[in-house]
């Protein structure tokens, strides 16, 4: 519990590691996602 | 004396070749396909590692306390949006002198990655202080240049973006990569030209390093971790765009019928 509660200084290190966080997560599902689209238009594309 | 010099041409040449190699996107695409495991599960193992570490079995610091534990966050992203950025001039020269066409591809992913890094250090940076010098933001010389780069960097993404002719949009991309390489030796020499509030580098390839070892590992760890995920992250992108870019080749027919994509 003292861990996280960091010294009295909890807001600040939680947020900037929340931050970071969720920012390597939104990279990681949209560069996915991107794939999953160009693999769906590629194939689209080729069938014609 | 010809011995010697075809000893040192030989590893040399061999680069230029594995280069010319690598420039062919269908090359390209088939060899980057194994690198991709061993960034990817090189950052998940080392990130973890690196930043549990530091938030958890690092020794706190005698004068900040845990709230130096930002230091795991903030480090690894401002070094790798600098690294980036020399990464992305080295592309540009590729593209500009020797027309490689994949190195302006991928200096557009480095340029989001580098980006993001530099907002990572930014917002990472306001945050770490406000409880230490009492504000988000000053106008001090290393976080201005450093939001400048982050400025740089959204400019040339926009300016690839504006053009739908990737090879023009490269190019001109390419141009303002070299342009605002004179940021890096300021954002780097600032602590030392300008009387700043930021402090001075704490790692140097000169001097022995001036923190202690328990929090310099889980610091070297991070900064690994970061670096492969960028890695990943860059090269996914990277082969994405380039089966798009050149999906009037033959070898991308091949690639989406075989379920490579």
């Amino acid at each position: 519990m003292s861990h996280l509660m960091m010294g009295g200084y909890a807001l600040y290190v939680w947020s900037a590691y929340g931050f970071a966080a969720a920012m390597l997560a939104i990279i990681l599902v949209t560069m996915t996602k991107r794939r999953k689209q160009t693999r769906k238009l590629l194939q689209q594309w080729f069938k014609q | 004396m010809r011995a010697k010099i075809a000893f040192f041409s030989d590893p040399i040449d061999t680069m230029w070749k594995f280069l010319y190699y690598m420039a062919a996107p269908k090359n390209f695409y088939h060899t980057t396909r194994a690198w991709l495991p061993l960034l990817k599960y090189g950052a998940l193992l080392f990130l973890p590692i690196g930043l549990g570490w530091g938030l958890f079995f690092a020794p706190p610091d005698y004068q900040q306390g845990d709230a130096f534990r930002i230091i795991y966050l903030h480090v690894p992203s401002a070094f790798l949006s600098l690294s980036l950025y020399t990464v992305m001039a080295f592309l540009s020269v590729l593209l500009l002198v020797w027309r490689i066409k994949l190195a302006g591809l991928m200096m557009t992913m480095v340029a989001q990655m580098g980006a993001l890094m530099a907002l990572l250090a930014l917002i990472t940076g306001g945050i770490w202080g406000k409880p230490m010098w009492g504000a988000w933001w000053v106008w001090d010389a290393r976080l201005t240049s450093e939001l400048i780069l982050l400025l740089i960097y959204l400019a040339i993404i926009a300016t690839r973006s504006a053009f739908d002719n990737p090879d023009q949009g490269d190019k001109l991309a390419a141009i303002m990569v070299l342009i605002g390489l004179i940021d890096l030796p300021i954002i780097h020499y600032s602590v030392y030209w300008w009387n700043t509030l930021h402090q001075g580098a704490t790692l140097s390839v000169f001097a022995k390093p001036k923190i202690a070892a328990p929090m310099l590992y889980p610091l070297l760890i991070s900064l690994l971790g970061f670096a492969l995920y960028c890695g990943w992250v860059i090269l996914y992108k990277a082969r994405n765009e380039l089966l798009l870019r050149e999906r009037r080749q033959q070898w991308v027919r091949d690639v989406v019928e075989q379920g490579l994509v």
